[in-house]
């Protein structure tokens, strides 16, 4: 049995749940695909009529079934407008066509002609209408069953007195109808986003939800006590029982702390574009309440890509990265020039798929290398730079070539707009990435030829500890407090403080408020995080001192492995803050939490 | 025949699912064929997938182009369709 297994997800609604796991079966099946004789294609196309039709009364019914029940309205409009997805003509005769010009079995007509639809979805830039690939996606499952005479229906029974986690891979507003509502607690799914259907109707039904788990229905199984935190999107399998114990009596409290968090969620503007907000450290701790989330620490230009889903045009880097540098002028804003490697984005670049991308040619390496994309995206910079406060950084560095190159990349982008009189900041700052092991032994080095430096912790981990990162096997030695890495982080802290210059961390670990009072004890200069986290993280900077922090960091070098300086940070933590560090502060902390 | 219009899609989700169910249902009460141009796309407004997948937003203006006898109508009933946000509230 899995104890204190940590999955991350997306947050689905809003609340905090435990219970015993309820798996509902997935429902894998192979969808058979074969070409029928001329004269059997008549059949195969009453074969699918009949689908349909089945379909739509299935549906119905939920829908009769329903209307019994107080509250589900929206999960009858939305149930109505599946039924009207199945009764559009065009699409119908779409598959009819198809059955005809390929002589192909109905399970397979249904399963193209969707696919081709929900590809098209995914080119949608708005999340909300994308997710409406998921609706196509539950449709068509629920046509092949019917045309393979496979019972729709999940079989859900729960036992009368029982209140249970549903761990499922996928729900479609009508399996939600098939729920009791009140025998269901929280609800946790492998695919979804915060837009899916299946999350809004959560919302309106109060039940705790986290969605895109990926991995949920593979490590649960029934029966399993599984703690769900659907204000940050996370679950814990098999908890021990002091953790529970602890859970029950603090969860108001808890719940309280986490609304006001979950509310900072409405502003979209803020994550939606992949913006990050970051949170400075002036000399004095005290003097940042005033200075909240005004700059922009890091905007990861591959948004581009997956907006467009082809190389941006120069016009078109220019017109956001304009947009993004006023929106917060006179403040800054640090833009990151493209991290994709052939793991991500690979179509677009045309580069050949690689056994290993994370060691190949990606970020700064690829760019580099096709010259001309990364010129175009400098010369938009460039250009952007005068409306705002620009600072633009390179990732993956590994040498200090790469960095001398890439700036003067810059530097004959400059030479050209000067040529075309196109007017540019004269103000730049340029700065680096630290993720890659070599990049800090020689940070000394490095720190002389750039403005500031960002410790990307991720990535750092990862290549410092050399783990796989599709591997699930070694995941466990993905542990920021492992002494090798507070190693590298005050190594790379001072190499940029001797060369005056300011070292900055983004990752998850800047934004865990586990690691705060360590991470000001380094005295680094920046913490880049995601919005939702500044409020805690605030919270603890507010309520330290500069010297006891430093105490704090001094103490963490001093132990010899990663559980000892693990259990020290949590107890420090949790004497000066024990109701801001719940059990569930966010998966990677609750992960040391568990293992303590 | 032929009407064309321009309409803006003023509703604060835009052309998802619902309103598309209530265009189609609403374009399939004409004999007229209608469409609706954004861009490059174009989509049979009888047809639910179709209008979904123009990912119309708030704010999007759609052409729409109306072919038949009962075209006029079918544009002026289309035209109070969008201003009533497809009976959405926002």
């Amino acid at each position: 049995m899995k104890k204190n297994l940590v999955l991350k997800g997306l947050p689905g609604s809003p609340g905090i749940a435990w219970g015993p796991a309820y798996l509902l079966d997935p429902l894998v099946f192979d969808i058979p695909r074969y070409s029928v004789e001329p004269s059997w294609v008549e059949s195969e196309i009453v074969r699918f009529r009949n689908a349909v039709g089945e379909s739509k009364k299935q549906l119905t019914e939920v829908q009769v079934q329903l209307e019994k029940e107080e509250g589900s309205k929206d999960l009858i409009v939305i149930i109505g407008t599946h039924k009207a997805i199945l009764e559009d003509d065009r699409l119908l005769e779409e598959i009819e066509s198809f059955i005809r010009a390929e002589r192909a079995n109905a399970e397979w007509a249904v399963k193209e002609i969707f696919d081709k639809h929900m590809r098209f979805f995914n080119k949608i830039k708005d999340e909300y209408l994308r997710e409406r690939k998921r609706d196509l996606e539950q449709i068509s499952k629920r046509l092949i069953q019917n045309t393979m005479g496979i019972e729709a229906r999940p079989k859900i029974e729960i036992g009368d007195d029982e209140q249970v986690i549903v761990v499922a891979h996928d729900l479609a507003p009508a399996d939600l109808a098939h729920l009791d509502k009140r025998k269901v607690v929280g609800i946790a799914t492998d695919v979804g986003g915060e837009a899916s259907h299946f999350a809004i109707l959560a919302r309106a039904l109060g039940i705790p939800a986290v969605v895109g788990i990926k991995y949920a229905t593979r490590e649960t199984r029934s029966g399993d006590t599984v703690i769900l935190d659907g204000f940050l999107g996370s679950i814990v399998i098999n908890p021990d029982e002091s953790t529970l114990e602890r859970l029950r009596w603090r969860k108001s409290r808890y719940e309280a702390h986490r609304k006001e968090l979950f509310d900072l969620r409405s502003y979209p503007a803020v994550t939606k574009d992949g913006h990050e907000a970051n949170i400075e450290f002036p000399e004095e701790i005290p003097s940042m309440i005033d200075h909240g989330v005004k700059t922009i620490a890091l905007f990861r230009s591959e948004y581009l890509l997956l907006t467009y889903g082809r190389l941006p045009t120069e016009e078109e880097h220019f017109k956001l990265y304009s947009e993004i540098l006023r929106s917060v002028a006179p403040n800054y804003a640090i833009i990151r020039t493209l991290d994709v490697g052939s793991d991500k984005f690979a179509e677009i670049f045309g580069i050949a798929l690689e056994a290993n991308p994370a060691l190949g040619l990606r970020a700064i390496r690829l760019c580099l290398k096709r010259r001309e994309i990364f010129r175009t995206q400098i010369r938009a910079l460039l250009r952007a730079s005068v409306h705002g406060n620009l600072k633009i950084m390179f990732p993956m560095i590994s040498t200090l070539d790469e960095v001398i190159e890439a700036k003067g990349v810059i530097e004959e982008a400059k030479a050209e707009l000067d040529r075309e009189g196109i007017p540019y900041s004269k103000d730049i700052k340029v700065g680096i990435m630290v993720e890659v092991p070599s990049a800090v032994a020689i940070a000394d080095i490095l720190a002389r030829h750039v403005d500031f430096m960002s410790i990307g912790t991720n990535d750092l981990i990862q290549y410092a500890l050399a783990i796989d990162r599709t591997n699930e096997r070694v995941s466990y030695l993905f542990r920021p407090l492992d002494p090798a890495i507070l190693r590298m982080v005050k190594t790379v802290v001072d190499a940029g403080h001797s060369a005056k210059i300011e070292v900055a961390m983004c990752g998850e670990m800047a934004g865990d408020p586990l690691y705060t009072m360590l991470l000001i004890g380094f005295l680094i200069d920046e913490l880049s995080m995601t919005v939702p986290n500044t409020l805690r993280v605030k919270k603890i900077i507010r309520e330290s001192t500069i010297e006891e922090a430093k105490e704090i960091a001094n103490r963490a070098l001093t132990f010899d492995k990663a559980m000892d300086v693990e259990k020290f940070i949590l107890e420090e933590v949790n004497r000066r803050f024990p109701d801001e560090l719940a059990e569930l502060s966010s998966a990677s902390s609750a992960k040391e939490l568990f293992n303590a | 025949m032929k009407v064309e219009r321009e309409l803006e899609v003023i509703n604060e989700l835009g052309l998802h699912l619902r309103a598309a169910v209530e265009i189609a249902k609403l374009a399939s009460k004409f004999g007229a064929e209608i469409f609706f141009i954004k861009n490059k796309s174009k989509a049979n407004a009888k047809s639910v997938l179709s209008v979904a997948s123009l990912a119309a937003l708030k704010g999007a203006t759609l052409k729409l182009v109306a072919e038949g006898k009962d075209a006029q109508e079918a544009a002026e009933a289309m035209a109070k369709l969008f201003k009533a946000r497809f009976g959405e509230e926002r």
